[in-house]
């Protein structure tokens, strides 16, 4: 069955702003960035980039764009520097005037005895700095990330989050960053632009997205297992859910901690020992689940 | 950690002159050709894959039969046989850069780069002539270094105009077998059938037409298989233009610039097609 990869999709991004899309596999993300980068041309309404259509001027807004491909896509037989060479030269740079930007960066990357080999024998995460360290060259008005930390280590996503965090505060550079780390867009993003089959379904900051979607979590350890039982019981009156396991008892939902009270006092007036109650806050996982549902 | 010494790819001081527009040629045709460079240069084993055969062919092969043979008849008048046998080194050249060129392309493909300079600001026309100029442009580099090797090896007793004749020939083939080799590389989609059709299709091309001699000295199936190999007419082109001078040759230039034509705007819809379901 055809449907719209990609379906009355509509938002701005403001300057400088770092946005995040989230959405399950086949949501649409990857189409979005090739619309983005006039790869693909939507059948209709337009896509903007800095006031002008990507292709519009033989795509003369393209100039101030930087893309992270999820594909990598590399001259596998050429090297690292030779792959750069030509990035330089698509974007209308000097090599030799840019080489001390690439060798300090890469420097920085952790692949400075990289740049004179072939691509082909690089790592998959060697493979994605590199594709950063070309994203960025020429210092871009706008970065199209998608699934830039795939196959990167943690001291290699921490890099990248730390380049991107200065490009943003040093040139207001704008970011869309397409992510399956969920916590990686929370921490890094001003806003989130949830997307499923093609359409928005929800957007807004992490944190209003984890409070008004997100659900925060109670877990009751009882004193004994025959607490736990009684305790659920209780729960099951004031009709709510939990999930029982031998020691606690979790009960998740919208503000929960004000809905647990009155029966966490009706239980221990029934005898029962409560030894600690840990609270949970949403997550925008949570929140990610809750909205795209088992998709996700 | 102070960062001032390192260069602010913003301020502007990066870009080349390419970038300023009213430039000679535009940006993204300059790049193309850049890297179409890299590409079609940088990769020895290629270069090693185009240039021995070739050599083969010239320094030990038409050599070693041009003793032998002594003199070939062909069309009516008696021709030396290195005369006789240098089209189809030309054109063995000339098949061996445009696997080089079709491979290039292939890989391109595979590795998804395209996705990555249309991300760039490229157009379409830039894209595709680029592509056409590099491949024609290694293919013909490589078919004239055969002929300067060749006239330090034999001796041709060509009159100027032929001479003429034969480099507009080899232009045209150039522009004729770098384009097929190109189409056949946007047909493929399995690296394995890719790699082995292009490796085998050159010496079975070359051999299957009359190359290193006489169409009369063929088997009745090699000759009707000439008639549906192309390599055929890119020989008969050469030859006619080396041995006969435009007189004898226009037909077969005129065949060739057709092909040239029609495989380059296939290519160039193929490629184009391709952008567009990226």
């Amino acid at each position: 069955m055809d449907r719209n990869a990609v379906d009355h999709l509509s938002f701005t991004l403001d300057t400088g702003s770092v946005v995040g899309l989230l959405g399950p596999n086949g949501a649409g993300k990857s189409t979005l960035t090739k619309l983005v980068c006039g790869i693909a041309v939507p059948d209709s309404g337009t896509v903007r980039l800095f006031g002008r259509r990507p292709d519009e001027h033989g795509g003369r807004a393209k100039a101030e764009l930087g893309v992270v491909h999820q594909s990598a896509p590399f001259d596998m037989m050429l090297t690292a520097s030779d792959n750069l060479r030509i990035a330089t030269a698509f974007k209308g740079l000097s090599w030799r005037a840019v080489r001390p930007w690439v060798d300090a960066r890469a420097e920085e990357f952790g692949i400075a005895g990289k740049l004179s080999q072939l691509v082909f024998t690089l790592s998959g995460g060697e493979r994605r700095r590199l594709q950063l360290i070309r994203a960025l060259l020429g210092g871009p008005r706008l970065l199209l990330l998608d699934e830039p930390s795939a196959g990167l280590d943690v001291a290699g996503r921490r890099q990248l989050w730390q380049q991107l965090d200065r490009l943003r505060r040093e040139r207001d550079t704008t970011v869309l960053w397409t992510s399956h780390y969920v916590e990686e867009l929370e921490r890094n993003c001003g806003r989130i632009l949830i997307v499923d089959r093609g359409r928005l379904v929800e957007s807004g900051t992490p944190r209003r997205l984890a409070d008004t979607f997100g659900r925060p979590s109670a877990v009751v350890r009882p004193a004994t297992p025959r607490d736990t039982q009684a305790l659920a019981a209780v729960l099951d009156r004031y009709g709510l859910t939990s999930v029982r396991g031998e020691e606690t008892v979790q009960v998740t939902g919208v503000d929960v901690r004000e809905r647990i009270r009155e029966p966490l006092d009706q239980a221990r007036a029934a005898g029962i020992t409560i030894a600690s109650v840990e609270y949970q806050a949403a997550s925008l996982e949570d929140a990610f689940m809750e909205l795209v549902g088992e998709r996700a | 950690m102070s960062t001032t010494t390192e260069p602010d790819l913003a301020d502007g001081r990066f870009w080349t002159s390419a970038a300023v527009p009213g430039g000679r040629l535009p940006q993204d045709l300059v790049a193309t050709l850049h890297r179409e460079y890299r590409l079609l240069t940088r990769n020895r084993t290629n270069l090693l894959l185009a240039v021995v055969p070739s050599a083969v062919y010239l320094l030990l092969f038409a050599t070693s039969l041009s003793r032998l043979v002594g003199t070939v008849e062909y069309a009516g008048r008696r021709t030396t046989y290195s005369e006789f046998s240098l089209p189809a080194i030309l054109l063995s050249t000339m098949l061996a850069a445009a696997t080089t060129a079709g491979a290039s392309l292939f890989q391109e493909r595979l590795g998804q780069m395209d996705l990555e300079l249309w991300s760039y600001r490229l157009r379409r026309s830039s894209y595709v002539l680029g592509k056409l100029l590099a491949g024609t442009i290694l293919v013909l580099a490589q078919s004239l270094a055969a002929t300067a090797v060749a006239l330090t090896v034999f001796t041709f007793s060509w009159p100027a105009t032929h001479w003429i004749a034969l480099l507009c020939a080899i232009v045209l083939a150039s522009v004729a077998f770098n384009g097929l080799y190109l189409l056949l590389a946007t047909r493929f989609e399995d690296f394995q059938r890719f790699t082995v059709t292009i490796n085998v299709l050159a010496p079975v091309l070359l051999f299957a037409s009359p190359s290193f001699y006489p169409v009369q000295q063929m088997s009745p199936v090699l000759r009707v298989l000439t008639w549906a190999d192309p390599v055929t007419y890119g020989i008969r082109c050469l030859r006619d233009a080396a041995l006969l001078g435009f007189s004898g040759a226009w037909p077969w230039m005129l065949l060739l610039a057709a092909t040239g034509l029609l495989t380059c705007s296939l290519i160039g819809r193929s490629l184009l097609s391709r952008a567009r379901h990226l």
